[in-house]
């Protein structure tokens, strides 16, 4: 059992230890490592900041779990009113191309800053004031933007012929896209609309500007509190432990959708 | 083989982890490079007469006293209109107006530089507590004392003596507060970073989260936006924020000391030289009144109204 492959797997397992163990002593050894470790790995500040900041994580989990579900249906919709055919269907395709310019143009944190400030600021009765709630708002708009082009690029990927096909077997438009072209499409985007999904946790960091204390924030409020700097490893710590689950879905998910694609080929 | 090359990947993951682990983990006896404790502060000037004489201070620039401060630099603490070309924003340090503008040229004309020889350069607050070399000399940017501070950048003895406050809109619930007690119940704001934050934190404790913002001008935003009930900050800098950035802003009112007083220092760079003569300058500037002048001039004269630049 433990053949050439077992044998590799153990010149492996020596090689990189020499490397890494290497590597390790030349850095630790270095002239400023007492000072970076002092800086960036303080196990004191650590274990004071971790409790604080895995609370405050829940903020952000809270703010992408809650804008990703409103993402997802509402990039949808600016995709498809972007391919409607026909000219009775130019203003809706207008709006949409506008909006999705709009948004993907305007950086994140202004447009935070632009509805999380200024919409309350307005004092119109009935209006939400919670500065979360602009955050969700927020990100909303702007991952919307970028996930329209998504789903748009899956639906221009399904061949016209399918349509045509559809509709010469009396699909009406809507049907054709209801049953045709979105469900393939969305199949083909999966992989980017992760990717685009992790971006949006990360960039829930973003919402701090507005005063919500998530997890950065309260990174900044222990770094400033130590002037030491590990409170930011625990937070950078904290989104790596979030999104690399997710990228190894991604690439689980893309690997599938190969192997799908060979077998079909190989049978075809 | 594709598995085996698929188990040596994982497994070469798990050998980097581990190392990575048992080197963070590692027990980190702290490496007590002891935070250079205030030695030269007391011993620098008495050696040679004019130990603080410009031609003999270890400076950013031969003969320049470089002094750093936050860009906008605002009322009370600076004054004058900025040249509109040029870099500074609200108020122009150079004008020599203001409390800390004031302050900056009296220090440094005790130090033995005329105005010419006075150079800006623009620092954001949380940079100058930070450790580490800095741009300026000196910075005179409302920094409180703190010994945590104290740890990473010189502080000087006080110039200024401080207190914090709170801002609200007039007729709002909390504009009624009478006490600190009567404060827990609110929405507070304050900026990352500062002794006002430190002091809702450790003093006020508020049953609601507070909001934390950038900067002061954010945390105004948010109470603009209605996101807070009030904002804690200096009580010099609140007087402008009712004056200048808000309409119908209130000062709830001042709060009282938590621990020791708070008093503004100027940072200098970790074991300056310029540290003692900076002590003495200041003492000077004290002992014949200056600072009481200041005080007069631009803070306590400010009443609900400061004097912004047009």
């Amino acid at each position: 059992m433990l053949g050439a492959g077992g044998r590799s797997v153990l010149i492996a397992l020596a090689s990189s230890a020499v490397v890494f163990g290497s590597l390790g002593w030349l850095v630790v050894n270095s002239p400023g490592w007492p000072l970076l470790e002092r800086s960036f790995l303080d196990a004191q500040v650590f274990r004071e900041s971790w409790p604080r900041q895995f609370a405050a994580i829940w903020r952000n989990i809270q703010l992408f779990l809650i804008a990703e579900l409103l993402i997802l249906p509402f990039g949808l919709v600016i995709a498809i009113l972007r391919s409607l055919p026909g000219p009775v269907a130019f203003p809706l395709r207008l709006l949409a191309t506008i909006y999705t310019d709009l948004f993907r143009a305007i950086p994140g944190v202004l447009v935070i800053g632009l509805l999380g400030f200024g919409i309350p600021a307005l004092g119109l009765p009935g209006v939400p004031r919670e500065a979360f709630f602009w955050g969700v708002v927020a990100l909303t708009l702007v991952y919307s933007a970028y996930v329209a082009e998504v789903y748009r690029a899956g639906i221009q990927s399904v061949h016209p012929s399918q349509v045509a096909a559809a509709r010469s077997l009396g699909l009406t438009q809507f049907q054709a896209l209801r049953y045709v072209v979105v469900p393939q499409a969305v199949r083909r985007v999966i992989p980017p609309l992760l990717n685009d999904f992790i971006g949006l946790q990360k960039d829930t960091a973003l919402v701090s500007f507005i005063g919500v204390v998530e997890v950065f924030r309260q990174a900044q409020i222990d770094q400033s509190a130590n002037f030491n700097f590990t409170p930011y490893l625990v937070t950078a710590l904290l989104f790596v432990l979030m999104t690399i689950p997710l990228a190894r879905l991604t690439d689980w998910l893309v690997e599938r959708d190969r192997r799908r694609q060979l077998a079909t080929r190989a049978f075809g | 083989m594709r598995r085996g090359l698929r188990l040596t990947t994982f497994l070469t993951a798990v050998v980097f982890v581990a190392a990575a682990c048992s080197a963070t983990a590692s027990p980190t006896p702290a490496p007590t490079t002891a935070p250079a404790t205030a030695a030269p502060v007391t011993a620098a000037p008495t050696a040679t007469p004019d130990a603080c004489a410009p031609a003999n201070l270890a400076l950013k620039a031969a003969g320049k006293l470089t002094i750093g401060t936050d860009n906008p630099a605002f009322p009370p603490w600076f004054g004058g209109e900025p040249p509109a070309n040029g870099v500074w924003q609200v108020s122009d340090p150079l004008s020599g107006l203001g409390y800390e503008g004031a302050f900056a040229y009296a220090l440094a004309a005790k130090l033995g530089f005329t105005k010419e020889n006075v150079v800006w350069v623009a620092v954001p607050f949380n940079n100058v507590i930070q450790p580490g070399p800095k741009d300026f000399d000196i910075d005179i940017n409302q920094v409180s004392y703190s010994a945590e501070r104290a740890a990473n950048v010189d502080l000087s003895e006080g110039y200024f003596d401080n207190s914090q406050a709170v801002v609200a809109f007039a007729g709002s619930p909390i504009a009624g507060a009478k006490s600190v007690e009567d404060l827990k119940g609110y929405k507070l704001g304050a900026a990352v970073g500062t002794t006002s934050l430190a002091y809702i934190q450790n003093a006020i404790k508020p049953t609601a989260e507070a909001s934390v913002y950038n900067t002061n001008d954010l945390a105004v935003a948010g109470l603009q936006a209605r996101q807070i009930d009030g904002i804690v900050v200096d009580l010099s800098t609140a007087f402008y924020m009712v004056g200048a950035q808000l309409d119908n802003g209130a000062i709830v009112g001042s709060l009282p000391a938590a621990g020791t007083p708070e008093y503004f220092s100027v940072a200098l760079n970790k074991g300056s030289t310029l540290t003692a003569c900076v002590n003495r300058a200041i003492a000077a500037l004290k002992t014949d009144g200056t600072l009481e002048k200041l005080r007069v001039e631009w803070i306590a004269s400010q009443g609900n109204a400061p004097a912004l630049a047009p």
